[in-house]
């Protein structure tokens, strides 16, 4: 593997890193309402984090 | 006495940069046995940002594994970051790419760090961003500092790894001390040690599920109180 797809292969796994943590995933306006985890949270624990709706 | 975040952030940072840097370089060591630059270690720790993934990257490169399998892999392993994430929207709350790099640079020790310390509002920002980038640093360094070692003098990292388990034991002892609610304490032993029974390969997701659930029943229980 050369040093530039050795580079990709970090970025890749770095990418996958950053989609794992569902804040993340919430922060972007718009794509709250996908967030089904996010939804859930919101209707068990009542707490209004702006996907309360969804459900 | 004036909060300096920064210097609050290094001062409770100090435990987990001091478990990283052994276990960085624990990381480099292994990396510098794929045979590449030593550089590429710290490299490897700018852009992954991930323990457990970063030595899975070792495996999945060493087997010739492709980008997807890379991808998929490490989506699984940091799965547990969902629930971190869950507890953090609130908490981060700057905008900017100083958002976007504390939700990449948070791991199990930064999440452990910045939910146990009670911060200014007006400073938890800037706390929680120290935070991340100290501990980001003290990874890089230590990964620099394993492979580049490595490449000068080979030498046996045997027992590097039990840094990670001490440093888990030092936050414990520290989150012992100043425990609040005792039976959620308990409730997740019990969860724990259950998971274990049911499912020994696969228990920290399952215990991980079920102490969310004990939590969120419980803030339920508190907030309607």
């Amino acid at each position: 593997m050369t040093t530039g797809e050795l580079v990709l292969f970090f970025a890749v796994m770095g990418v996958a890193t950053f989609f794992d943590t569902s804040s993340a995933i919430c922060s972007l306006k718009g794509a709250q309402r996908f967030s089904i985890v996010t939804a859930l949270w919101a209707r068990i624990a009542g707490d209004d984090i702006g996907c309360a709706g969804w459900l | 006495m004036t909060f300096t975040p920064f210097r609050v952030a290094l001062n409770h940072s100090l435990p987990v940069m001091l478990g990283y840097i052994p276990l960085g370089m624990a990381f480099g060591v292994l990396f510098q046995s794929l045979g590449y630059a030593w550089w590429l270690a710290p490299v490897s720790g700018i852009m992954i940002y991930a323990g457990s993934a970063q030595f899975l990257a070792v495996g999945l490169l060493a087997s010739g594994a492709g980008l997807v399998e890379a991808f998929l892999a490490t989506l699984v392993i940091n799965v547990r970051h969902v629930f971190y994430g869950l507890t953090l929207i609130n908490r981060y709350s700057v905008s900017g790419w100083r958002r976007w790099y504390m939700i990449f640079g948070l791991t199990d020790e930064t999440y452990a760090v910045v939910t146990h310390n009670a911060v200014p509002t007006e400073q938890r920002q800037s706390y929680y961003f120290s935070v991340t980038i100290l501990n980001h640093l003290a990874w890089i360094t230590g990964c620099a500092l394993g492979a580049g070692l490595q490449s000068l003098f080979s030498f046996n990292s045997e027992g590097f790894e039990f840094s990670m388990l001490a440093l888990f034991l030092v936050l414990l002892i520290d989150r012992l001390r100043q425990l609040q609610h005792v039976p959620y304490a308990l409730y997740a032993v019990a969860v724990v040690v259950v998971s274990w029974w049911v499912l020994p390969g696969q228990f920290l997701l399952l215990s991980l599920l079920g102490i969310l659930m004990i939590s969120m029943l419980g803030y339920r229980r508190e907030v309607s109180a």
